[in-house]
């Protein structure tokens, strides 16, 4: 790793760390920036409360309400900006997203079902059915494209086998938003994503999918590149490209998948934050993915943030970052044309 | 002994691509291949790299089974300059050059001073230097057949194989590539493996040549010895005129028109 990476790095933890403490300052109750590090930093430590019942209750308000929606939402951002990294790299295809191969149309089916037949009341019964949904979305998509033989995943096959099953799905949720009747909201509602009233345990759950998925994923960033080179060149450099194809394709999808179930589909993340970080670090995968990963908790942090505590009223995340991130992406785009 | 090939057979589904071949590959030798379109090119080549399993018969790369190499052993005997050189991200020329020390440097180090140094090498062998900081997806097409050319030569392996790898390249730089693999092969004692299109080019070059016609071998042997013109023109189906040419001091094939069209 560079001396720049390294760098790079080190500014984005900073600046993630900062806007993690100015997003828990923000919000309905008045708490400043100050206050709200102590309280963290306090936490973090394992130290008491000490004050009155005042800072009490702004303890209570940043441990228990802010800070799980606020870690929940950058870990989320992350996972989706590495998982999209790595399905770009993995396919050879700027336009992959970690959703190429169906995980959120999977999902949001799942979740649809189990909205429809109200198992809300059982405990995590909606994100359940959307991570059910989308692996089993994952497994089909590979099993259509696996040819047996060469192990050797074409990606053209890949992206038109996630399309299919997609618009399978697809015309699967529009049946069962038919059926829906005053549910029907509520489908909406999932689908366009949310952090709001996000716990613990959830966030617990996707730090891990997210953390171990990372680690998969830097792992065989240097294989990674050598992909790039076209499977016949990357094996004569000694990558089991199939194998290692098919770990990446199902880790990047793990993590978004379990992303998906706990907050719904957000686009964009995935598809804009790696061409962004490219900029930057260029496209070795050694540099690109834990670079994405920082950014992508950054931005999607403060996309949540803005929403919760900056804009009147809640605007579905989903939908914020569609409206940022599309004119973001168009703007990248054309300059690019340009160059 | 660099190959042996014992009595190799190979098949795509139920398409047989090779037929009992039958190879000797010495090291210090430069092997020209010739190949009719369609008749096992690429899966000789891919076969020979461990890309692909022998269907039946077995492959032997210094005495030992070719299967029995992890895939990190063989990418440090063996580079491929594959016929696909198209590279989708802009990565430097630089850093595709340093892909080529992949196998020598283990996975989370950073690449030594020998590394660039050998890197630096050869592209000022191949004469890529202007382009160490341009982006690869930037070259022409032709560029980036050198770059990828010179990748294979910094992985440093004792056996090259090249697939068409002067295919988009001027003559002027299809001769400096090959040149390069030459000289490896007589000052070094490597071997190079080359599929060609151009017959004269692959008889220039190579001192010995391996003529395969539907997934079998045709003719095999020192070029001077097997190049003659009934076995192009029952391979290729090209009627041909071969003399020894004295300016490139070897066999050299006219053509006439193609008995079958």
């Amino acid at each position: 790793m560079t001396r720049t990476t390294v760098y790079q790095l080190a500014v984005l933890t900073t600046a993630l760390c900062g806007l993690i403490a100015l997003s828990a300052s923000l919000g309905y109750m008045d708490i400043s920036l100050l206050q709200a590090a102590g309280i963290i930093r306090d936490w973090c430590l394992g130290l008491q409360s000490r004050g009155d019942e005042l800072e009490r209750t702004m303890r209570v308000v940043i441990l228990e309400v802010r800070l799980p929606r606020i870690l929940t939402a950058a870990t989320v951002g992350g996972g989706l900006a590495l998982a999209g990294a790595v399905f770009q790299g993995i396919l050879l295809n700027p336009l992959a997203d970690p959703y190429t191969l169906g995980v959120s149309s999977g999902a949001a089916f799942g979740a649809s079902l189990a909205i429809l037949f109200s198992l809300t009341g059982a405990l995590y019964s909606v994100p359940g059915f959307a991570f059910a949904g989308a692996i089993a979305t994952l497994f089909v998509v590979i099993y259509l494209t696996y040819s047996g033989g060469h192990r050797e995943f074409s990606s053209n096959n890949l992206i038109l086998a996630g399309i299919i099953v997609g618009a399978i799905l697809s015309a699967g949720i529009s049946f069962l938003k038919y059926l829906a009747d005053e549910q029907v909201a509520v489908i909406i509602f999932w689908l366009m994503g949310s952090f709001a009233s996000k716990t613990w345990p959830e966030f617990t759950l996707v730090l891990i999918a997210t953390a171990v998925g990372s680690l998969v994923c830097l792992f065989f960033a240097r294989d990674l590149n050598c992909i790039a080179l076209g499977s016949r060149a990357a094996s004569s450099l000694g990558v089991n490209t199939g194998r290692i194809t098919l770990i990446l394709l199902v880790t990047a999808s793990m993590i978004a998948a379990v992303a998906v179930s706990v907050s719904g589909i957000i686009g964009f993340v995935g598809l804009l934050v790696p061409h962004l970080v490219r900029f930057l670090t260029g496209p070795d995968n050694r540099k690109l993915i834990p670079v994405s990963l920082l950014v992508g908790a950054l931005l999607l942090l403060g996309a949540d943030t803005l929403i919760r505590a900056v804009l009147p009223g809640e605007v579905p995340i989903g939908v914020l970052t569609a409206l940022i991130g599309g004119p973001v992406f168009c703007y990248v785009f054309r300059k690019r044309q340009k160059t | 002994m660099s190959f042996n090939v014992e009595n190799v057979s190979f098949a795509y589904a139920d398409k047989a691509a090779l037929r009992a071949v039958n190879l000797e590959l010495q090291p210090g030798r430069f092997y020209s291949i010739l190949v009719p379109n369609g008749c096992g090119k690429s899966t000789l080549l891919d076969l020979l790299i461990g890309h692909l399993r022998p269907g039946t018969g077995r492959i032997l790369y210094k005495g030992r089974q070719l299967k029995d190499y992890s895939r990190k052993e063989l990418a440090r005997e063996m580079a491929l300059v594959a016929q696909n050189y198209s590279i989708n991200f802009s990565f430097r020329v630089e850093e595709i050059m340093m892909m080529g020390r992949y196998p020598h440097i283990p996975r989370f180090s950073a690449p030594s001073e020998q590394d660039f140094a050998l890197v630096e090498q050869t592209m000022d062998q191949a004469g890529i230097m202007e382009f160490k900081d341009r982006l690869i997806t930037e070259l022409s097409g032709g560029e980036r057949q050198r770059v990828v050319f010179a990748r294979a030569l910094a992985q440093d392996a004792s056996v090259l194989l090249l697939d068409e790898a002067t295919s988009s390249l001027d003559i002027k730089h299809s001769l400096g590539m090959l040149g390069l693999a030459a000289r490896k092969v007589r000052q070094e004692k490597r071997t190079v493996i080359s599929v060609f299109q151009d017959i004269n080019l692959a008889a220039a070059w190579g001192d010995h040549c391996i003529v395969m016609d539907r997934g079998r071998i045709a003719a095999c042997g020192p070029t001077q010895d097997i190049l003659t013109e009934d076995l192009i023109r029952e391979v290729f189906q090209v009627e041909n005129r071969i003399r020894f040419d004295e300016y490139v001091q070897s066999k050299q094939v006219a053509f006439g028109c193609s008995l079958e069209l």
